[in-house]
C-alpha cells in the first residue's frame, strides 16, 4: 500500500514533473518572446530617438560651421583688398612727385596696412611665417603713418626712404602671392574650416615670410614699431655680479620693509639680464630681480590680493603713501626723484616717479612704486624704464621761453609750466613746458621748448577700476 | 498551473509595460524640464528656481557642463553640472551653488553680498577682459607669473607680429588655451584683478616676453624651440 500510494506519489510527481516541463518551455519562449520583442520596440524608439538628436546635432554643427566658414571669408577676402591696395598705392608713391600726392597716398597706404593687419589676426598666431607676414603689415601701415605726418610737416621723402617704400612694395607683392596660393584652395570649393579645409594650409602659404633667405629692410624710424625696440639695451652701469652677492641687495634694499625668506630662483634672460628671487614680507608671497650688471633693482612685487576681504583705503592716505614712494626709491638708490603721478584703486596706489636733471623731468626714465594705502606699506616697485632709459643726456637750452610757450594754449592753464622731457614714439625724445589745462576735464599739454609746436596732449581718465590715468 | 501560466503572462506583460516606462521615461527626460521647486535666496541648489537659476544654467551650458535648455529649474541634471563646474574650479563639490561657486560663476545672489572685486566694474574693459586672462590661464600660478601672463597679452600687442588691440590679442586663433575651453568667462579673483593692473601700469618681470607654455604639458614643437627667458611657476616665459 504504502509503496503503491508511494508508487502513484511517484508517478503523480513524475507527472506533475512532466507537466511542468512540458509547459516551462511555453513560458521561457513567451518570456523570451516578450523580452525580444520590448528590448526591438525600444531600441527601435531609441534609435529614432538617436537618430533625430543626432541629425538636430548635425544641422547644427553644420549651421556653426558654415557660420565660421563665413567670418574666416570675410577676413580673408578683407585680407586679399588690404594687401592689394597696399602694393598698389606703394607703386604710386614710387612715381609720384608731389609732397601732397605722397602723403595722401601714404595715408592710403596705412589704411589698407591696418585692414590687412586686422584681418590676417583672425587666423592663426602659431607660426613663424604668419607673424612674420604680420610684422610686415604693422610696420608698413606704421612706417607709412610716419613719413605722412612728416611729409605733411613740411618734410620731404628722402631717397633712402623711397627706396624702402619700392621694396615695402615687392614685398606686397609677395604678400599676394601668398594668398592666391589660398585662393586656389577656395576655387576647388574647399571651406575654411572643418576637416582638409583651408585653414589648414593657410599658414604654410605664408612659409616663406619665415625663411632666412628672404629679405627684409631693416626698419627703424619714429614709430611704435620700429625695430630698434626690439631687443634694446638696459642703460644700467656698474659691476657684473653674482646671485649670492644680489641676494644680500635684496635683503639691504627691502631690509627697511621686513623682507625674510629670500631665495634665489634662477636667472631671467631677457632684454634686461637678472637674478630672480621669491621672498615674503608680512607674511605676504613676493618677487624682486636684481639686474645682473649694476647689481639694481629693477622689479620688485607682492602678492596683497586676500580672498574676501574688503580692500580699506585711508582718504588722507596721499602724502604719507608719496612720502613713503620716495623715501624706499631714494634708499635702493634713485635719487633726485619727483612725484609726477599717482593713481589708486582697491586699496593700492601707484605712484609715479621721475628724476629731475636742471630742473627738467625726466620722463623717460620713470619709477613706479606702489604702495598699500592702508598703513603706507610700499608693496611694489617697476624701475624697468628707469633701467632702459636712464643715462647722461645732452639736454639743450630752450629756445623757447615758458610765456611764449604758455601763449600757444588754446585752453586755461591751471600750472605754472615747467619743463619737462618727454619721450616721443619709438627712441625721440623732445624737450618740452608741460601744462596741467582745465575745460571739462583736465589735459596735460606739452610744447616743444625749441619749436614752440605742440607736441603732446594728454587727457586724465577718472576710471572706477584704473584709478586715474592718462592717454 | 493556471498561477503559473498567469505568472508567466503577468511577468511578460510587467516587463513590457516596465520596458515602456522605461522608454518613456527616457525620451520625457529630453523634453521635460528638471524638477520643479521654490526659490531659496542666499543660495542656489536642487528644487531652487527662478532666473538667477536660469543665467546660472545659461553660462553652464554655455562652458560645456550642461545640454539642453535653461528652463530656470534647479533639478538634478544641473546639479550634477554644478559639481561638475565646482571640481573643475578647485570648489568643493557639492552641488549647492554658495558664495564662493556663485563669484566664480560670475553669478549674483540675492540675499548674500559678493565680496571680492569690488569696484572692478567693467567700465574698464580692458581690465577686465586682462583680469579674465591671467585667471584663465594662470589662476594658483605664483602672483608674479600671473603678471607676467598679463604683461605676455600686452607686449603684443605692442609687437608688430601680433594685433594691436588687448581683444584682438586675446581672441586671436589659437593663441589662448582659455579662450578655446571656455575659461576665459569665469569670473576673475581679486588676485586677477590686481595683476592685470599692475601690467597695465607698467610692471613686466618677463620684459618683453610674447610667449609662455608649461613645460610639462606642452607638446608644441614650435613653441618648445623658442629660447626660454624666464621660469615663473609652471611657465616658461620666452
Amino acid at each position: 500500500m504504502s509503496k503503491n500510494n508511494q508508487n502513484v506519489m511517484t508517478n503523480d510527481n513524475g507527472q506533475e514533473r512532466k507537466n511542468k516541463k512540458s509547459r516551462n518551455p511555453k513560458v521561457i519562449k513567451t518570456a523570451v518572446l516578450g523580452t525580444a520583442f520590448g528590448l526591438c520596440a525600444s531600441a527601435i524608439v531609441g534609435l529614432s530617438v538617436a537618430l533625430y538628436f543626432a541629425d538636430k546635432t548635425v544641422a547644427t554643427h553644420e549651421s556653426y560651421q558654415r557660420q565660421m566658414d563665413a567670418v574666416y571669408s570675410r577676413a580673408y577676402y578683407d585680407l586679399l583688398d588690404g594687401a592689394s591696395d597696399m602694393g598698389i598705392n606703394l607703386r604710386k608713391i614710387g612715381v609720384s612727385n608731389s609732397p601732397h600726392m605722397q602723403q595722401s597716398l601714404l595715408y592710403e597706404v596705412w589704411g589698407s596696412a591696418n585692414l590687412a593687419e586686422n584681418s590676417l589676426a583672425m587666423f592663426e598666431s602659431n607660426d613663424e611665417g604668419l607673424l612674420q607676414a604680420q610684422k610686415f603689415v604693422n610696420q608698413l601701415g606704421d612706417y607709412s603713418h610716419t613719413l605722412a605726418k612728416r611729409v605733411a610737416n613740411g618734410e620731404r621723402l628722402t631717397a633712402e626712404e623711397r627706396e624702402k617704400l619700392i621694396k615695402m612694395g615687392d614685398m606686397a607683392d609677395v604678400y599676394m602671392k601668398a594668398l592666391r596660393n589660398v585662393q586656389s584652395d577656395l576655387d576647388e570649393g574647399r571651406m575654411f574650416v572643418g576637416e582638409g579645409g583651408a585653414l589648414e594650409g593657410f599658414a604654410d602659404a605664408f612659409k616663406q615670410f619665415a625663411e632666412p633667405s628672404f629679405e627684409y629692410p631693416e626698419m627703424i624710424y619714429d614709430g611704435p614699431f620700429s625695430d630698434a625696440l626690439e631687443n634694446r639695451q638696459a642703460a644700467i652701469v656698474g659691476e657684473e655680479i653674482n646671485a649670492q652677492t644680489g641676494l644680500k641687495l635684496v635683503a639691504d634694499y627691502l631690509g627697511g620693509i621686513g623682507v625674510k625668506n629670500i631665495e634665489f630662483l634662477g636667472e631671467g634672460y631677457g632684454d634686461i639680464p637678472t637674478f630672480n628671487y621669491s621672498l615674503t614680507v608680512d607674511g605676504m608671497d613676493g618677487f624682486a630681480q636684481i639686474s645682473k650688471q649694476g647689481g639694481a633693482l629693477v622689479l620688485f612685487n607682492l602678492a596683497t590680493a586676500e580672498d574676501n576681504v574688503q580692500p580699506t583705503v585711508r582718504q588722507d592716505a596721499g602724502p604719507t603713501c608719496q612720502q613713503n614712494a620716495l623715501a624706499f626709491a631714494s634708499k635702493i638708490g634713485f635719487e633726485n626723484m619727483q612725484v609726477v603721478w599717482s593713481s589708486s584703486m582697491d586699496g593700492e596706489c601707484y605712484i609715479n616717479l621721475a628724476p629731475v636733471e636742471n630742473g627738467v623731468i625726466l620722463y623717460p626714465d620713470l619709477v613706479k612704486v606702489k604702495v598699500r594705502e592702508r598703513d603706507s606699506h610700499v608693496i611694489g616697485l617697476d624701475a624697468t624704464h628707469y633701467a632702459f632709459n636712464h643715462r647722461s643726456r645732452k639736454i639743450p637750452a630752450p629756445i623757447v621761453d615758458v610765456e611764449a610757450a604758455a601763449k600757444s594754449l588754446s585752453i586755461p592753464a591751471i600750472s605754472q609750466g615747467r619743463l619737462a622731457l618727454i619721450p616721443m614714439g619709438g627712441m625721440r625724445e623732445v624737450l618740452t613746458y608741460e601744462f596741467e589745462c582745465e575745460q571739462n576735464g583736465t589735459y596735460f599739454v606739452y610744447i616743444d621748448a625749441l619749436s614752440g609746436d605742440e607736441a603732446n596732449i594728454l587727457y586724465v581718465i577718472d576710471d572706477d577700476s584704473m584709478g586715474m590715468k592718462t592717454i | 498551473m493556471q498561477f503559473q501560466k498567469n505568472y508567466a503572462s503577468t511577468a511578460t506583460k510587467l516587463l513590457l509595460v516596465l520596458l515602456a516606462v522605461i522608454m518613456l521615461a527616457g525620451l520625457l527626460s529630453y523634453f521635460l524640464p528638471d524638477g520643479g521647486g521654490v526659490a531659496d535666496a542666499a543660495v542656489l541648489k536642487q528644487g531652487s528656481s527662478g532666473a538667477t537659476v536660469k543665467t546660472m544654467q545659461q553660462k553652464l551650458i554655455n562652458w560645456g557642463y550642461l545640454s539642453g535648455k535653461a528652463d530656470g529649474i534647479f533639478g538634478a541634471k544641473t546639479k550634477a553640472a554644478v559639481v561638475k563646474f565646482q571640481r573643475n574650479n578647485g570648489l568643493t563639490a557639492d552641488g549647492i551653488v554658495g558664495t564662493k561657486t556663485a563669484q566664480a560663476m560670475g553669478l549674483k545672489l540675492s540675499g548674500s553680498t559678493t565680496t571680492s572685486s569690488s569696484g572692478t566694474s567693467s567700465s574698464s574693459t580692458d581690465l577686465n577682459l586682462l583680469a579674465r586672462v591671467v585667471y584663465g590661464e594662470a589662476r594658483g600660478e605664483p602672483y608674479t607669473g600671473q603678471v607676467a601672463v598679463a604683461a605676455v597679452v600686452l607686449n603684443r600687442v605692442k609687437s608688430s607680429s601680433f594685433p594691436n588691440s588687448i581683444a584682438g590679442v586675446v581672441y586671436q586663433s589659437g593663441a589662448f588655451d582659455c579662450v578655446a575651453d571656455g575659461q576665459i568667462n569665469l569670473s576673475p579673483n581679486q588676485s586677477a584683478y590686481n595683476a592685470a593692473r599692475d601690467a597695465l601700469n607698467g610692471w613686466d618681470p618677463s620684459y618683453g616676453c610674447l610667449f609662455y607654455y608649461n613645460p610639462r604639458t606642452a607638446t608644441s614643437k614650435w613653441m618648445l624651440s623658442r629660447t626660454i627667458k624666464l621660469n615663473i611657476g609652471n611657465h616658461a616665459f620666452c
